[in-house]
Parts: C-alpha cells; structure tokens; sequence
C-alpha cells in the first residue's frame, strides 16, 4: 500500500488568482418570505493585530455597496439602521495577514461584539455542516434570520459566502473581491423576493 | 477483488510447475482518457511492471501487472454545484487522476515470424482510483476501488540476447464510482512500450 502514497503532487502555480467563492444555504430557508435588510457600511476585520477590528475605508465601502446592489436586485428592500426591525441581517467579514485553520462557519462572529444587531444572547446557527479552512484575503458574508430570531432564539444563517482571494496582496483585490461578491449571489439564485 | 487476485496468484504457483519460460517487463505508458468533458487530456506520467509465465503450449501465458497513471488538468473557471443543491464553489481547478490498477494477465501469442511475435490478452483485476480538485488552498479528495478488465493487443520484437522491445495497446474500463464529479466508470485508451526480459 506504500506504492499508492507514492504519487506526484500538482503545481498549483498555475491556478488564477480570482477569489474561490463558496455558498451554502439553509436548505429550508424560504427566501421569498424575508422583504427587507440591513447591513452596516463598515466591514469586521479580523487580522494579527488585535486594534483592527473594523474596516472602514473607500475599499471596505465598495464592497457594502455591492452587496446593496445585489440585494436590491433580488428585490430586498434596505432599512436606515438596525432598530427598525429588518427580516435579515448581513455582515460582512474579512480575514488578512492570517491564516485560520479548520473551523466551523460562526467562528467570526465572535469579532462582531457581543449583541448582534441587537440580539443579545442569542447564539448564531447554521443548518448545514460546512467546515472552513480560511485562508488570509478571505471575505465572509453572512445573511442572519432576524424575523424569526426571537421565535428561534437563535441567529440562523439562511445563506452564506465564504470567498477566498488574494485580498490585501495586490492593487486590484478589491475589484477581485467585488467580482467575488456578486459571483456569490450569480451562483444563489434562490436569494429573492418579490 | 482480493479472491481475483489471490487466486489468480495460486493458479500462477500452479502452473509455475510446468511453465517453461518467465518474462519481466517493464513499459513507460502513455493514456488517453476518454471520460467524458471532466478529463480529456492525455497522460504520460505512467508505467508499468508485469510478469508473463509461459505455459507449456508456450503461445499462452498467464501474469500479474501493476499499471500507475498520473492524469492532471488545469478545468477553466466554473461552479460546481453540490449534489444536494444547497450549496456551489466558483474557482478554476486542478484535477488530478492517479489509477493503479492490479491486475491478473492472460496473453495469447500469435506464430513468430521475423522475431515478432504479436499477441492478444485481457487484464483483469482491482483498480485503485484517486481523484483530487485542487482550487486557490483547497482540495477536495475522493479515493476508491473498482474492477477493471483491459482487453489489449501488441507484439514483442526480441533479439538473440534474451530480451526484446514490447509495444503494445489496451482498452481499460473500470467501474471506480466517484461521487465528487459524479461519475460511475473510469476509461481510457493506453499505449504501452518498454523491454521485456526472461527466458
């Protein structure tokens, strides 16, 4: 059986540099039931220095405006702020400067704060077993159940992205990370509502 | 498949008793994948070891060979979908294919004429298959066993020294089901050369 082992490995020199982009949903969730949602303008960030938690430029701003686009082409509507009660949620994550291992969808969450938009407690659920191994330039995007998240207690994740890339290594990554973005909702077509 | 293979090996012992001529041989082999739109391109990272005991008809033997392939291809960017629905991964990807099929021999040989000896034989046996997709720090890994029979044909041109040149064309087809891409078989064309020795 030691002969099998011996085999050759490829180079993955030769793979592009777009970003991997990964989707999953809740396999019951009924997209058509959820009319509004809210995302804020900046993005959590996760890297090796713990003083950077959000990102807040031009480049963090272009990728919230395209989610918003894709979100309001799949007829969503955008509530101002949190406390007006949006059917959904969505956050935005990246990873730089950091490798992160095998984890199971969630670990992010906890650079969101404690109270996610304005559930406190509760804790985040996905229904589906993905396992990630996050490479640094990752983008996550995560569309959170609020409608339903007191009947739930819980914080389910409908659908979510996990998009892996080059970001932060070269000048063009955000345009990759825009093309990666609207690639995660091309490859959903299930996201809309009326 | 380990009974094919084991008693293959007996009925080998046992006709050892009254064989009168053994050949190694040792080939560089050359596949073209004939699965479908996933694979299409041809490898040339193979060979192959075997073993042919005469039986005392001499234009008969029977033989064990292990083949191994390494087949590897850059697929464009795409999305796959996952079989349940539920989920989909855009990237470009690497496939790569290694097959090592074990196998029972048995070969017919035709009249010699002018020191060529053509020959007809069917491979028989267990085929190893593992398939991997490589995509930006991923791979996805997906091993299994099947069976595969390999009809092939080809000659061996000898010299006065006890060896010869062996060039020879099979058709393999395996039963390797592999959920990964969906796919139930595993076949290919091959070419075969390299020397055979014994005596």
């Amino acid at each position: 059986m030691a002969f099998l082992s011996c085999r050759k490995y490829p180079d993955t020199g030769s793979l592009s540099n777009s970003f991997v982009v990964q989707t999953s949903k809740e396999p019951g969730a009924n997209f058509g039931s959820y009319k509004t949602y809210y995302i804020s303008d900046t993005i959590a960030l996760i890297t090796t220095n713990p003083n950077d938690s959000l990102w807040t430029d031009a480049d963090a701003k272009q990728l919230v405006s395209t989610v918003k686009a894709a979100m309001d082409a799949r007829g969503y509507t955008l509530v101002p702020n949190n406390h007006l009660h949006p059917d959904l949620g969505l956050g935005l994550t990246a990873i730089k400067d950091l490798n992160i291992g095998v984890v199971y969808p969630g670990y992010w969450w906890g650079y969101w704060g404690g109270c996610y938009w304005g559930y406190c407690g509760y804790p985040p659920y996905y229904g589906y077993g993905a396992v990630y191994s996050i490479p640094t330039g990752t983008i996550i995007l995560d569309m959170i159940d609020l409608k339903n998240a007191s009947a739930n207690t819980q914080l389910s994740v409908l659908w979510s992205s996990v998009m892996s890339g080059g970001l932060g290594n070269t000048n063009n990554d955000i345009q990759l990370g825009i093309e990666a973005i609207n690639q995660a909702f091309d490859q959903s077509p299930y996201v809309q509502t009326q | 498949m380990k009974k094919i293979i084991i008693t293959s090996l007996l009925f080998l012992f046992a006709t050892a008793l009254i064989a009168q001529k053994d050949l190694m041989g040792i080939t560089w082999n050359i596949n073209f994948p004939t699965n479908n739109d996933y694979l299409n391109k041809t490898s040339f990272a193979g060979g192959k070891i075997e073993y042919r005991h005469f039986l005392h008809e001499k234009n008969m033997s029977v033989g064990l060979a292990l083949d191994w392939s390494t087949y590897e291809q850059h697929i464009p960017r795409q999305t796959l979908e996952k079989p349940d629905g539920n989920g989909a991964v855009t990237s470009d990807f690497i496939a790569q294919v290694y097959q090592v099929p074990f196998t029972a021999t048995f070969h017919y040989y035709f009249e010699e004429r002018k020191r060529f000896q053509p020959y007809l034989g069917i491979a028989l046996g267990a085929q190893y298959l593992e398939q991997d997709l490589y995509y930006n720090v991923y791979v996805n890994e997906e091993n299994n066993w099947g069976f595969v029979a390999r009809p092939e044909f080809g000659f061996i041109a000898k010299t006065h020294s006890g060896w010869g040149l062996v060039l020879g064309a099979n058709y393999s087809y395996a039963t390797n089901k592999t959920d990964l891409i969906n796919s139930n078989s595993f076949k290919n064309w091959g070419v075969n050369i390299g020397i055979m020795f014994g005596q």
